[in-house]
């Protein structure tokens, strides 16, 4: 059988593929950190919640909203968004928000590329991926992405999507086992399939015993290592069906379906990381050029749903028992911020600077780092404190990046060199 | 029916862009496989058995093929689905659907591909017709189909059927893709965005500059622009100038597409002669190609092929399809060259496939033991068959193409599979990927086992004539039979491009055995046993990768 | 029966067509798929196919057409829903999408309804000041029963102020793509503009002002700062700009002439040349909706 560890050791692929050199060691018998990344597309507009600017002058902020501190952490209070109060003070101590890191772009497709990955250009894995490649042991879906964006380079095969209207579960186990489409076709029956990919693993593996040097041994390691993972296909499908509340989420919480099925994925120990995103009220995107008004309604939304995340991860079991809190890593960001004056529409224009808030395990809860000057121009920091100094870093989505790979105990050194983790965040 | 010429019917002389280097670390796939792979990016189906058996015994053939292939019909389709892939227009969705017009939701499919297609089809005709390939970009034409003469303002042939050239009849300039709805329906801007996203796609589409990839900091900031508004800034500060400067002018040449209303299916129509100047006043910036006045969109196009980058761009962009991978710093020197012959050739675009399909890294099969690990990762010398060509490549075999409610399952994100095989959608996914991944297993998989499912019904159960896969067995053929073997080998050989082995027939054998032993009925074992032994073919790594 | 919808629109040739070909200045002509190969690098020099005479009768052409009278869609609009029923279409005299089926409604009349209307109308007294107007917009297709149909993607508006001492204040805006195949004028042959207008009638006179563009039957027209003053005798001053069909915009700047003519030139060429246009059709119609 072939092994993903024996290959790249033998393959002589790159060494950022696998290489697991010095790096902070998770307690023995602990599982993997998981990984929740809940993605604000559009630019959100950080004033309005995480980065209290009132003191600005050049900062344009609303004029019915105040400074308060919940839990610890320093935000913008509304009589609007009742949810962000309620969840700083009863999750504030589980969370650490960071302010002013920019992402170096403008536009919407780089931003994301460059949040997600820590450079704007392909060939680099994002986050979720190089996550889910180091884990210790195989997963049955390693990183799930249930809507948004995923950049792969070396670790596609990490990647499960889900597709864009959940297609994959009827792909999994098609109704009547009839394939769905104009003509009638009846699908083999299990048995029968399992039959044909024992055939198919053992041609790949007489295939990778013949490959030359260069894609061909790759090919095989991962169509032989994919086949397995379709060997458990009614597993997948059980974990991917899941509907706690079969007629839909909560009001109000419109992408609480995909949350749950990421959250049952932790559950079961079959992903280390998974990807929700959310466009805010009525799915209206969060690129708020006109009517900035409407990120108060977005930043309810999305802290509603977090409430719920935060409940559902308390009451989960890991796969360790204990709680689900106790072993995920909730991520909470956008790909830009939202400029500090308002345009002649009323709303904000694309913005470099931007904020991201992390949860639960790992992190050091009830505290807010970052700041931003008259301008909303963010401040370098030292990322051993979190004190904004002048002889800190200016900080990018790489230290972001490199934070969670530090949490996921992966040695930043060796995916983003150059980029040190905020080591402040972490408990 | 658009007539093909052909274009090389002699045996190619060598090719001048094939520069060995001095300790090439790639070798060369063998003729056959090579023949699968020419076959399958050219045409989209795989080598008949003909073709299989001419180059095995005369490897010197598979360049006659390769000709053959440049000038066969079904070049154009596969040129659509190379450039969807970089040109990203073949998404689920647009500002306005099916609804918007005279057309039902059975059309939906059929009105989203044909929208998205139609630069597309523009260039594949420009590409297989023997016109200069700056044509993209000056043509006063389009290529349209029925759907779309029924819902824009297109005079299309009369008779026509499907794709034919066709001509806009609301007064909008000379300039191919430029002047093209599809493109700029794909491409679509706002009142924020004033025609910007549209000018940076011209620009990574068509030189290959591309402006998001440069670093904007705003912390950077220029003394005295902070606090400035970002509209203002960028017509002053120096900083953002480095970008602008470019971005506004040629934003300022495009509004004769600029939708007073959006998501307006009567504004987006037709082309707004009347609003062409409003983008100085907009953008305070006159119409312009890197500094260089135009005067109105058709002067734009010139200016765009009479662009140095835009040959460079064309060869770049074809590299990058056929190689399967982005270029990189090291291939400029074969950049340079097919470039140069490309050009020599009349910016003809089956001189730089020609050409293309002669570099090493396209016939690259494996590295060598020293190669370099840069070149050993970077390579792609064993690809997997995307969703499109898979498509293709059951429908030839087949006759049948995976449809649901109209529409194309390896084709679309909606109700189908393409992004979950790795397939470009244009927003999630721009660049297809060539690892194997549990959904591209997946639907590999429910393809094979229903392709298989209707070819053994059409051969051995309706015993319809021509067969299909299964040519000499029939439904009482025992595994013992010579007959059986025979069909076996004939299959790996169609199918997989390489001569069975002892081991290769066995291990087939044995899977159909197993499957007839456990189907325990006798009527039906048969059929499920060479129905499993075909989907486990149409599932083999050496089918799926090339 | 359910009308040919949007597709209507393009074979409609909302634009016109058939329009001459551009020619350029070195002789070369398009290329046509089969043709000989174009230098398709060489530079490009427009040069206009119409002359200034010919440039100046389609600009009075397209005057001669009608103003473009927010108030001609809004009324022609609102009468076609004489043919709704209880059920088609649904909140009273607007489209609401959300509530509109897909592809619309037929009512029991014959007529078809369909996309979505935002209409706001004003007739307030503040201080001294009447206001009236309206905004009108949506993109939206109406059949009558006979199959003749309004269609409109954009916006119009129209308000007058009015105040106790005289003073008349107004402003317009006719923007998007409209057509009323029941009428044979601007609005029947297809309209496409970006066009405001205003004015105001006061003690110290009489002021007129257009911006913007407008396109009807082949003829593509941009006003900038065209404004009437009393001091200049009713005459405009300001910039027409008119597209030729090559592509070349030719401007005719009146300067302060004030006689209704000016130098006309063309954004390619240095030629320059004395050229009139009559706008007083436009102006007379302004002063219609001045009166009322």
């Amino acid at each position: 059988m072939l092994n993903r560890r024996t290959f790249l050791g033998a393959s002589g692929l790159t060494a950022a593929a696998m290489a697991l050199s010095a790096r902070p060691a998770r307690a023995e018998g602990l599982p993997d950190r998981k990984f929740l990344f809940l993605l604000a597309r559009g630019g959100w507009d950080p004033t309005f919640v995480f980065s209290p600017q009132f003191d600005k002058p050049y900062v344009d902020t609303e004029s019915d909203a105040t400074a308060a501190v919940a839990g610890g952490i320093p935000f913008v209070d509304s009589a609007e968004r009742p949810s962000v109060r309620t969840f700083f003070e009863t999750y504030g101590q589980q969370a650490c928000v960071l302010n002013g890191f920019e992402i170096q772009s403008i536009t919407h497709d780089r931003c994301l590329r460059l949040l997600l990955t820590g450079h704007g250009s392909a060939g680099v894995d994002d986050w979720g991926a190089t996550l889910a490649a180091h884990a210790s042991t195989e997963l049955l879906l390693p990183y799930l992405l249930l809507s948004g964006n995923s950049y792969t380079y070396n670790h596609v095969s990490e990647v499960v999507r889900i597709g864009p209207t959940g297609q994959l579960p009827d792909l999994l186990t098609p109704t009547g086992n009839l394939l769905q489409s104009d003509r009638v076709v009846p699908l083999p029956g299990a048995a029968s399939e399992a039959q044909v990919r024992a055939y198919l693993r053992e041609r790949v593996a007489s295939y990778d015993a013949g490959a030359p040097p260069g894609r061909a041994r790759r090919y095989a390691e991962l169509y032989d290592r994919a086949i397995g993972q379709v060997d458990r296909v009614a597993e997948m499908a059980d974990t991917l069906n899941f509907r706690s509340s079969p007629g839909g989420g909560p009001e109000g919480l419109d992408v609480w379906g995909p949350l749950e099925v990421a959250i049952n994925a932790f559950s079961r120990g079959a992903s280390r990381c998974a990807m929700v995103q959310y466009d805010g009220l009525w799915s209206m995107s969060w690129d708020s050029h006109s009517q900035i008004a409407f990120q108060s309604d977005h930043f309810e939304g999305l802290f509603k749903h977090l409430l719920a995340v935060m409940e559902a991860l308390e009451t989960t079991p890991g796969t360790s028992g204990a709680p689900l809190i106790d072993e995920v890593t909730v991520v909470v960001l956008s790909e830009m911020g939202r400029g500090p004056r308002l345009n002649t529409w009323g709303g904000k224009d694309h913005f470099t600077f931007t904020s991201a808030m992390l949860l639960g395990s790992g992190v050091r809860g009830g505290f807010s780092f970052g700041a931003a000057d008259d301008y909303g121009i963010g401040q370098k920091l030292d990322l051993a404190t979190g004190e904004v100094s002048d002889s800190g870093v200016a900080l990018q989505a790489s230290h972001l990046g490199a934070t969670l790979l530090a949490l996921g105990d992966i040695d930043p050194a060796q995916e983003i060199p150059g980029s040190d983790p905020i080591t402040a965040m972490m408990a | 029916m658009i007539v093909l010429l052909a274009l090389f019917a002699c045996a190619p002389a060598p090719s001048p862009v094939v520069v060995a280097p001095v300790a090439d670390p790639l070798v060369p796939m063998d003729d056959v496989r090579l023949l699968r792979r020419l076959s399958l990016d050219l045409r989209g189906v795989l080598p008949s058995v003909e073709e299989l058996d001419a180059v095995e015994a005369d490897g010197a053939q598979v360049d006659i093929y390769r000709d053959q292939f440049l000038a066969d019909p079904r070049l154009e389709g596969r040129l659509v689905a190379l450039f969807a892939e970089q040109w990203h227009t073949l998404v689920d969705a647009f500002d306005v659907d099916v609804y918007d017009f005279d057309l039902t939701g059975e059309d939906a499919y059929r009105f989203q591909r044909s929208v998205g297609e139609e630069p597309l089809r523009l260039l594949a005709y420009v590409a297989t017709h023997d016109r200069p390939w700056s044509e993209i970009v000056t043509a006063d034409y389009t290529v349209a189909n029925e759907l779309l003469a029924g819902v824009w303002p297109l005079a299309y042939p009369e008779g026509g059927e499907g794709w034919e050239v066709s001509t806009y009849t609301d007064d909008r300039p000379a300039a191919g893709v430029l002047a093209s709805n599809g493109l700029w329906w794909r491409y679509s801007t706002n009142p924020f965005n004033q025609n910007r996203t549209r000018a940076a796609a011209v620009f990574r589409l068509l030189v290959c500059e591309d402006f998001p990839a440069r670093p904007v900091s705003f912390a950077t900031a220029t003394e005295g622009f902070e606090g400035v508004s970002s509209a203002d800034r960028i017509q002053s500060d120096p900083y953002c100038l480095a970008c602008h400067a470019s971005i506004e002018p040629l934003a300022s040449a495009l509004f004769g597409f600029w939708w007073f209303r959006q998501n307006s299916p009567t504004e987006m129509v037709t082309y707004h002669a009347e609003r062409e100047m409003l983008g100085a006043d907009a953008l305070n910036a006159e119409p312009a190609w890197f500094g260089e006045p135009v005067a109105g969109l058709e002067d734009l196009g010139r200016h765009v092929a009479a662009d140095g980058r835009f040959s460079e761009c064309a060869a770049r962009t074809m590299a990058t399809a056929l190689w399967r991978r982005d270029t990189v710093l090291e291939d400029q020197p074969r950049i340079e060259a097919l470039e140069s012959a490309f050009v020599d050739g009349g910016m003809r675009m089956p001189v730089l496939l020609r050409d293309l399909t002669d570099t090493p890294e396209y016939r690259a099969g494996a590295v060598t033991d020293d190669a370099p690990e840069a070149v050993s990762a970077r390579e792609v010398t064993v690809r997997l068959l995307g969703p499109e060509v898979l498509a293709t490549v059951v429908e030839d075999l087949t006759g049948w193409r995976w449809e649901h409610g109209g529409y194309d399952q390896l084709g679309n994100d909606l109700f189908g599979y393409r992004m979950l095989m790795n397939g470009v959608d244009g927003v999630y996914i721009t660049r297809p990927a060539q690892d194997p991944t549990l959904t591209w297993a997946l639907v590999t998989a429910r393809t094979a086992e229903a392709s298989a499912y209707i070819a053994v019904q059409h051969d051995l159960v309706q015993g319809t004539s021509p067969r299909l896969l299964l040519q000499t067995v029939t439904a009482t053929t025992p595994a013992s039979d010579p007959v059986f073997q025979d069909e076996l080998a004939a299959l790996h050989w169609r199918l997989l491009a390489r001569r069975a082995t002892a081991d290769d027939l066995a291990a087939l054998t044995e899977l159909w055995s197993t499957l007839y032993e456990a189907d325990g009925s006798r009527e039906t074992s048969v059929i499920v046993a060479w129905t499993g032994v075909l989907a486990a073919l149409l599932q083999h790594p050496e089918f799926l990768s090339y | 029966m359910s009308p040919s919808c949007r597709a209507a629109l393009a074979s409609f040739g909302l634009l016109s067509a058939g329009c001459a070909g551009s020619d350029r200045a070195d002789g070369d002509s398009a290329a046509a798929p089969g043709e000989d190969d174009v230098d398709q690098l060489a530079p490009f020099v427009a040069e206009p196919v119409w002359s200034a005479d010919e440039m100046t009768a389609e600009a009075e052409r397209l005057v001669a057409l009608g103003f473009p009278d927010p108030n001609v869609p809004f009324d022609a609009y609102k009468a076609l829903f004489a043919y709704r029923d209880d059920t088609c279409p649904n909140a009273g005299d607007q489209l609401v999408g959300q509530e509109m089926p897909e592809g619309g409604c037929l009512a029991a009349s014959g007529a078809h309804f369909e996309g979505n209307t935002v209409i706001i109308e004003t007739n307030i007294v503040e201080g001294a000041d009447a206001i009236r107007g309206f905004q009108f917009g949506g993109d939206f297709l109406i059949s009558d029963p006979s199959g003749a149909w309004l269609a409109g993607g954009g916006g119009m508006r129209f308000q007058t102020v009015r105040s106790n001492n005289g003073d008349v204040i107004w402003s317009g805006e006719a923007a998007g793509t409209w057509i009323d195949t029941r009428r044979d004028d601007w609005l029947g042959l297809g309209f496409s503009s970006t066009f405001t207008f205003g004015g105001a009638s006061t003690a110290d006179g009489r002021t007129l002002t257009m911006n913007g563009t407008v396109g009807v039957d082949g003829v593509y027209v941009q006003f900038v700062d065209v404004a009437w003053a009393d001091a200049c005798g009713g005459y405009p001053t300001g910039h027409l700009r008119i597209r030729d069909p090559s592509g070349v915009w030719a401007d005719l700047d009146f300067a302060d002439r004030c006689d209704g003519c000016g130098t006309l030139t063309h954004d390619t060429l240095d030629d320059a040349t004395e050229a009139c246009v009559d706008l007083s059709p436009f102006t007379s119609a302004l002063a219609a909706l001045e009166a009322g």
